[in-house]
C-alpha cells in the first residue's frame, strides 16, 4: 500500500512538474507573442530561425561573439511597409541569462533601462535582453513611422517575457565605488580580454567555459582604471592560471604589489581565492589599490 | 639577392619599384626584382565630392580617385599604363568584393575597376566580381588575376574586416579560420587558388564602420563620411594604415582611446607571423592625395 501511495505521488508530482515546464515554456517563447502587423507593417515573408551550424549563414562577423557565450538558436522576422524600411526581428535563444547578459555588454556603447533588464537605443535600432532572451530590432534608415513601430515591438516583446534572470555570481564581487556601470563587460572567453585596453593576444588566464570574467572601467575625479576579474572553479585553477600570467605577460610582474608600467600608469594583480583580481592602466598608485583592496574585502567577505 | 629566393613580402614590397622601372609585373614578378625597396607603397586618396548630399556615390568621381592612386601607385602619366603594368589581355581576372548587405564594396567601384580592366583588353567574360560563392566561380576558379577590394569596418571576432580577411571566401569553411580571433588569416594567402595573383588591393574608406553595435554589428552612428579609398599592392599594409585610420576615430569619437576589441592582431601577424606584407607604419611609405580635413594619418 505505501509502496502504491509512493508511487501514485511520484507520477503526480512529475506530471506537474512536466505541466508547470510545458507552460512555462509558452509563456516565455517571445517569438509566439509577436503581431502579425504593427502600425502599417506587415510580415510578408516566412519566419526564418538558424542554429549554431546556420547562424554564420544569417550573421556575417557576429556568430562567433554568440557561440563565445552559449546559443541555441535565434528567431528572425521581417516586417515590411511599402515606402518604408524592412524592420528586422532577431530573438537569440541564449543558454541562460548569463550568456544574453554577456553578448549584451559586448553589443553595446551606452546602458539604458526601457526595455528587459538593460537596454540601449540607437539610430534605428533598440538592443535588449530579459532572461535568456537577447533581443535586436533594427530598421535602417530610421524614420519616424518606423521609431515608433520598432518602440511598440520591443514593448510587445519585452511584456511577453515574464521572468527576469539572474546576473552572473561575479558581478556581486566587483566594487560599486567609481564603477563605470556601462562599461561591464562579462565572458567567458579569452577573446574579450582586451575589451577596454590591450592586455594580451593569448589566453594568459587560462580562461574557459568554466571561467567567469569581467571587466570594467573605473573613473574618479582625475583618475581612471581598468578593473578585471576572473573566478576560477578553485583555488588550485586561480593559483595556476597566476602562475600563467607571470610568465607570460609583457611586463615583469611583482605579485601582489601595485607597479608602474612602461607606459607610466599603474598595474598590479592578485589572487584571492579562487579569483583573480588585476588593475591596468590606472592612473594613480592609490586609485589602483583602493579597487584591488575594495574587490579583496568583497571576496573575503 | 638571389632572384630565385624572393618570397612574396619582397615581391609585394617591390611592386612599386618594378613599377617605377616600367617593368611589366606580370609573367614572372619575381624575376623582374633584383633588389627590394624597403618600403611598401601605399596611397590614401581623398575628394568630399564622391559623396553627394542625397548620400549616394557619384561614379566619375569614383573613377577619377580609383585612376588618379593607380597613377601614383604606379608611377604613371597615364591611367591605362597604370593598369597595363598589372593586367594583360589574356588575364582571367576575379574581382573579389564583399557584400555585407550593410557596407558592401559599392557597385560604382566595382564598375570602375571592371572598365579599366576591359580597357586592357581582357574581354568581359573573363571577368568576375564576387563575394560569396568564388570557390564554385568559373571565371575565379580559373583566374590568373586578382583584384581584392572591400570596405574597412569594425568586426567582433576579427577586430577589423580587412583586405586579408576578405579572403576567407576562398575556404570551404570560413569558420576554420576563426580561431585566436582570426590570428592567422593572412596563411589564406597561401591558398593555390589566390597564392602570387593579387595586383591590387583597394580598401575603401569612403564610409568606414568604427564600432560595432547589436547581433549585426552595424548602426548608422558608427560609420562616418571619410570619402576615402587605400590603394596598393601589399594589402597589410593598406591594412594598417586603415587601421589606424579607423583607431584615430575612434578616439576622437569616444574620447578616449579605446581600443578594437579583439584587437585586429591578423594583420601585425600578416607580417610578422606570415611575412605577408609590412603592418609597421614605418616600413610604408603613404602618400596622400586630396581632401585632409580629418585624415587622421
Amino acid at each position: 500500500m505505501k509502496t502504491l501511495l509512493y508511487l501514485y505521488t511520484t507520477i503526480i508530482i512529475s506530471l506537474l512538474f512536466i505541466v508547470a515546464n510545458i507552460s512555462a515554456q509558452i509563456k516565455t517563447d517571445p517569438s509566439k507573442n509577436l503581431p502579425g502587423d504593427i502600425n502599417g507593417w506587415s510580415v510578408i515573408e516566412a519566419d526564418r530561425h538558424f542554429d549554431n551550424e546556420t547562424l554564420y549563414d544569417y550573421i556575417d562577423g557576429s556568430a562567433e561573439m554568440f557561440l563565445s557565450f552559449g546559443f541555441s538558436k535565434v528567431f528572425n522576422r521581417i516586417y515590411s511597409r511599402n515606402n518604408q524600411p524592412d524592420i528586422i526581428v532577431d530573438i537569440f535563444y541564449m543558454n541562460s541569462s548569463y550568456d544574453a547578459f554577456g553578448v549584451f555588454t559586448h553589443s553595446v556603447g551606452k546602458l539604458e533601462h526601457e526595455f528587459g533588464q538593460q537596454s540601449q537605443q540607437t539610430e534605428g535600432a533598440i538592443i535588449f535582453w530579459k532572461s535568456n532572451y537577447y533581443v535586436s530590432i533594427l530598421c535602417h534608415p530610421e524614420t519616424s513611422e518606423s521609431r515608433e513601430a520598432i518602440s511598440k515591438l520591443a514593448g510587445i516583446i519585452d511584456k511577453s517575457i515574464n521572468e527576469t534572470g539572474p546576473l552572473p555570481e561575479i558581478i556581486n564581487y566587483i566594487p560599486n565605488r567609481n564603477l563605470v556601470e556601462e562599461s561591464v563587460r562579462y565572458f567567458r572567453h579569452y577573446n574579450w580580454i582586451n575589451s577596454h585596453t590591450f592586455i594580451s593576444n593569448d589566453n594568459i588566464f587560462n580562461i574557459d567555459q568554466n571561467t567567469n570574467g569581467i571587466l570594467a572601467q573605473y573613473k574618479e575625479k582625475n583618475g581612471n582604471a581598468i578593473f578585471l576579474l576572473i573566478m576560477y572553479p578553485d583555488e588550485t585553477s586561480s593559483a595556476s592560471a597566476l602562475n600563467k600570467f607571470f610568465e607570460s605577460y609583457e611586463e615583469k610582474v611583482v605579485p601582489d604589489q601595485i607597479q608602474q608600467s612602461k607606459n607610466n600608469t599603474w598595474f598590479g594583480i592578485k589572487r584571492v581565492k579562487n579569483f583573480i583580481a588585476g588593475i591596468f592602466d590606472s592612473s594613480s598608485k592609490d586609485f589602483a589599490d583602493n579597487i584591488l583592496s575594495s574587490a579583496e574585502s568583497i571576496i573575503n567577505k | 639577392m638571389s632572384t630565385k629566393n624572393l618570397t612574396r613580402r619582397e615581391f609585394i614590397k617591390t611592386g612599386s619599384l618594378a613599377a617605377a622601372a616600367g617593368t611589366f609585373i606580370l609573367n614572372n614578378p619575381r624575376a623582374l626584382f633584383a633588389a627590394p625597396e624597403e618600403k611598401s607603397r601605399v596611397v590614401l586618396i581623398r575628394n568630399k565630392s564622391v559623396i553627394n548630399e542625397d548620400g549616394k556615390l557619384n561614379p566619375e568621381v569614383i573613377q577619377e580617385m580609383l585612376d588618379e592612386s593607380a597613377r601614383v601607385l604606379f608611377n604613371t602619366k597615364e591611367t591605362s599604363q597604370a593598369w597595363k603594368k598589372i593586367i594583360k589581355p589574356e588575364d582571367i581576372v576575379g574581382i573579389k568584393t564583399n557584400v555585407w548587405n550593410y557596407l558592401r564594396t559599392p557597385i560604382e567601384l566595382e564598375n570602375a575597376i571592371k572598365k579599366r580592366v576591359m580597357e586592357c583588353g581582357v574581354a568581359e567574360e573573363k571577368i568576375g566580381i564576387k563575394d560569396r560563392g568564388v570557390l564554385r566561380d568559373p571565371v575565379f576558379q580559373k583566374a590568373t588575376a586578382l583584384i581584392n577590394s572591400r570596405p574597412m569596418r569594425t568586426h567582433y571576432w576579427s577586430g577589423v574586416g580587412s583586405l586579408i580577411k576578405n579572403y576567407i571566401m576562398f575556404v570551404d569553411k570560413p569558420a576554420d579560420w576563426h580561431g585566436d580571433s582570426c590570428a592567422d588569416l593572412a596563411a589564406l594567402w597561401r591558398l593555390p587558388i589566390v597564392a602570387d595573383k593579387t595586383r591590387l588591393n583597394i580598401l575603401v574608406m569612403l564610409t568606414p564602420q568604427f564600432h560595432n553595435i547589436g547581433p549585426h554589428g552595424f548602426s548608422p552612428e558608427y560609420v562616418w563620411k571619410y570619402y576615402g579609398l587605400i590603394v596598393g599592392v601589399d594589402p597589410v599594409a593598406c591594412d594598417a594604415v586603415g587601421l589606424k585610420i579607423i583607431e584615430a576615430k575612434r578616439k576622437e569619437y569616444f574620447g578616449e582611446d579605446k581600443p578594437l576589441n579583439p584587437p585586429a592582431k591578423h594583420i601585425e601577424l600578416a607580417d610578422t607571423r606570415h611575412n605577408l606584407g609590412n603592418a609597421d607604419l614605418k616600413k610604408i611609405n603613404l602618400i596622400k592625395i586630396g581632401y585632409k580635413e580629418g585624415i587622421f594619418i
